[in-house]
C-alpha cells in the first residue's frame, strides 16, 4: 500500500498523531544504511543541540554511567556503538509513543517497546550469520527497533471496536495480521511503513518495515526483520492476545543464506546482548 | 474455577529467561514471564513443600557448548538436571516431586521450519522420560504466550495468557 488516497482516513488521522522524529533522526537513518564514518553521525546530532544534550544525559545515568560516564558524543560512539546511540537516539524522540499500552492488541505498557528491543538485537546479531548484506548492522538494528510501529496507529483506530482482535479459540483460524486486514483493510506493518515514508527514511527501510510479515525477495532487509521478529516472539519478548499467531516464511531464511542452526545461535546472541544492555526487561513485569 | 489469590504479603520470586530459581519458603511464589516458545517447568516436592522453576531457552547445549557452563539454565539438556539436584539439595526426594510445564508455543510455518516450541517440549518430555519422571500436567503449544507461576505452599500452578481465562493446573 503506498497510495495514500486508498487508505481509511481515520488511519491517516492517527498517523498524524504519532509525534515525528526531528530532522536529524532521519538523516541518521539515511546515512546508517550505507558505509559511513562516525564523525557523520557526530556532525549530525549536532546539528540539534537538544537532542545531543539528551543523548548524552541518558548516556550518563543508570547503567552507561557505570562504565565511567561521558562527555562528548564522539566517546560515546566509541564507548556504546552506533546501534546502542540509534537506540538511545528513537527512545528519547519518539520512546513516549512505544512505551504505551496497546489495549486493542491486549499489548502492556512497555510491550512494544521490549519486543521491539528484542527484534533489534535479534536483527543486528542475525547479520553477523550473513555472508553479504545489502545494508549495515546498525539499519538492521532500527529496522527491528521500529518494525511494529504501525500498531501505535491502529490501536488508537481500533478503539471503538474494543478487544476486536482477541480471540479465545485454541486455534486461532486467522493471524493477527489477517484480522487487522479484515476489521480495516490494511495491516500494522503497511501502516507502519506509511508513517516511515511520511517522516521520509529511506524508501528501503519503509518497505522493508512494510513488509516484515510477508517479505518480498528483492528486500533483503524485510527477510531480515522477518526473522528477528520470530526470534523476540519464540525468546518470549511477545505480548499482547496470540502473539505468535502470524505465519513464518522458511522462504526468508533461503533468501538470507541461513541455517535453523544460525538462526538459534543468534538468539541465544540475543539473549546476552539484551542480558548484558537491557537486562530489566527479561524479568520486568508486564503491566 | 478455583480462585488462589496472590497476596501482596507473599514473596514473589521472578525467574528471568534462561533461569532457574528453588525455594524452601512455603509461602513464597515462583514466577516466569511470557514464555513464547521457551519451556517453564515447574517442580515441586508434595512432601517437603519446596519447588523450583526453570525457564529454558533452547533444548539442546551441543549449538553453543561454551554456553552450557556460563548459563546451563538455558538449555533443556543441562538446565533440567541442575532444576532436580538444587530441589534435592532443599530435601526434595524424586518419588515425591510433581512437574508441570508449561510454554513450547510456534508460529506457524510451512515446512516444520523452526519449531523451535515443539522441540524445546519434546526435549523436555524425553530428559524427564528417561529419568523416569512423570509430567503430571502441560499447558504448552499453540500461539500464545504464556506467564507462570508456581505457588509452593500446594504445588499449583497458575498460567495466564493475554486475553484468556487463568489456568490453575
Amino acid at each position: 500500500m503506498s497510495e495514500l488516497a486508498n487508505v481509511d482516513p481515520r488511519i491517516i488521522e492517527s498517523i498524524d498523531h504519532i509525534q515525528p522524529p526531528p530532522v536529524a533522526v532521519t538523516k541518521l537513518i539515511q546515512i546508517l544504511a550505507e558505509e559511513f564514518h562516525t564523525d557523520e553521525v557526530i556532525d549530525i546530532l549536532q546539528t540539534d543541540p537538544a537532542l545531543t544534550a539528551a543523548v548524552l544525559k541518558r548516556c550518563n545515568t543508570a547503567f552507561f554511567a557505570q562504565r565511567g560516564g561521558v562527555s562528548s558524543l564522539n566517546q560515546a560512539i566509541q564507548l556504546l556503538g552506533t546501534s546502542t546511540i540509534m537506540n538511545i537516539v528513537l527512545e528519547i524522540t519518539i520512546g513516549a509513543s512505544m512505551n504505551g499500552g496497546l489495549a486493542k492488541y491486549g499489548i502492556p505498557q512497555s510491550g512494544l517497546r521490549k519486543h521491539s528491543i528484542c527484534a533489534a538485537a535479534a536483527a543486528r546479531e542475525l547479520t553477523k550469520y550473513c555472508s553479504i548484506l545489502p545494508f549495515t548492522p546498525d539499519t538492521a538494528f532500527t529496522a527491528g527497533l521500529l518494525h511494529d510501529i504501525g500498531k501505535i496507529a491502529i490501536n488508537e483506530v481500533l478503539s471503538e471496536k474494543e478487544e476486536a482482535l482477541k480471540d479465545e479459540s485454541p486455534e486461532p483460524t486467522q493471524s493477527n495480521t489477517e484480522k487487522e486486514r479484515s476489521l480495516i483493510g490494511t495491516d500494522h506493518s503497511e501502516v507502519g511503513a506509511l508513517i516511515l515514508n511520511k517522516w521520509k527514511f529511506p524508501p528501503f527501510f519503509a518497505a522493508a518495515v512494510g513488509e516484515h510479515h510477508d517479505p518480498t525477495p528483492g528486500n533483503q532487509l524485510s527477510h531480515l526483520i522477518h526473522i528477528a521478529n520470530w526470534c523476540a516472539h519464540s525468546i518470549g519478548l511477545s505480548f499482547g492476545f496470540q502473539s505468535l499467531s502470524d505465519e513464518l516464511s522458511p522462504e526468508s531464511l533461503s533468501v538470507m543464506a541461513l541455517s535453523e542452526s544460525n538462526v538459534e545461535e543468534a538468539i541465544i546472541d540475543t539473549y546476552n546482548e539484551i542480558n548484558s544492555k537491557f537486562k530489566s526487561i527479561l524479568t520486568d513485569e508486564p503491566l | 474455577m478455583e480462585v488462589i489469590r496472590i497476596g501482596s504479603t507473599n514473596s514473589v520470586l521472578v525467574i528471568g529467561i534462561s533461569d532457574m530459581q528453588v525455594s524452601d519458603d512455603s509461602n513464597a511464589y515462583l514466577k516466569t514471564y511470557s514464555l513464547g516458545s521457551c519451556i517453564g517447568v515447574a517442580a515441586w516436592d508434595r512432601d517437603r513443600q519446596v519447588g523450583g522453576l526453570l525457564h529454558i531457552l533452547l533444548p539442546e547445549s551441543s549449538i553453543q557448548p561454551s554456553k552450557s557452563d556460563s548459563h546451563p539454565y538455558m538449555f533443556a539438556d543441562t538446565g533440567i538436571p541442575r532444576l532436580f539436584h538444587a530441589l534435592y539439595d532443599l530435601g526434595a526426594s524424586k518419588s515425591s516431586i510433581v512437574v508441570k510445564v508449561a510454554g513450547g508455543a510456534d508460529m506457524k510455518s510451512t515446512g516444520n521450519t523452526l519449531r523451535i516450541g515443539e522441540r524445546n517440549l519434546n526435549c523436555t518430555r524425553q530428559i524427564l522420560e528417561r529419568n523416569g519422571v512423570r509430567i503430571k500436567s502441560l499447558q504448552v503449544g499453540g500461539c500464545i504466550s504464556r506467564t507462570m507461576t508456581l505457588q509452593l505452599m500446594t504445588g499449583k500452578v497458575l498460567i495466564q495468557s493475554p486475553g484468556r481465562e487463568d489456568i490453575w493446573m
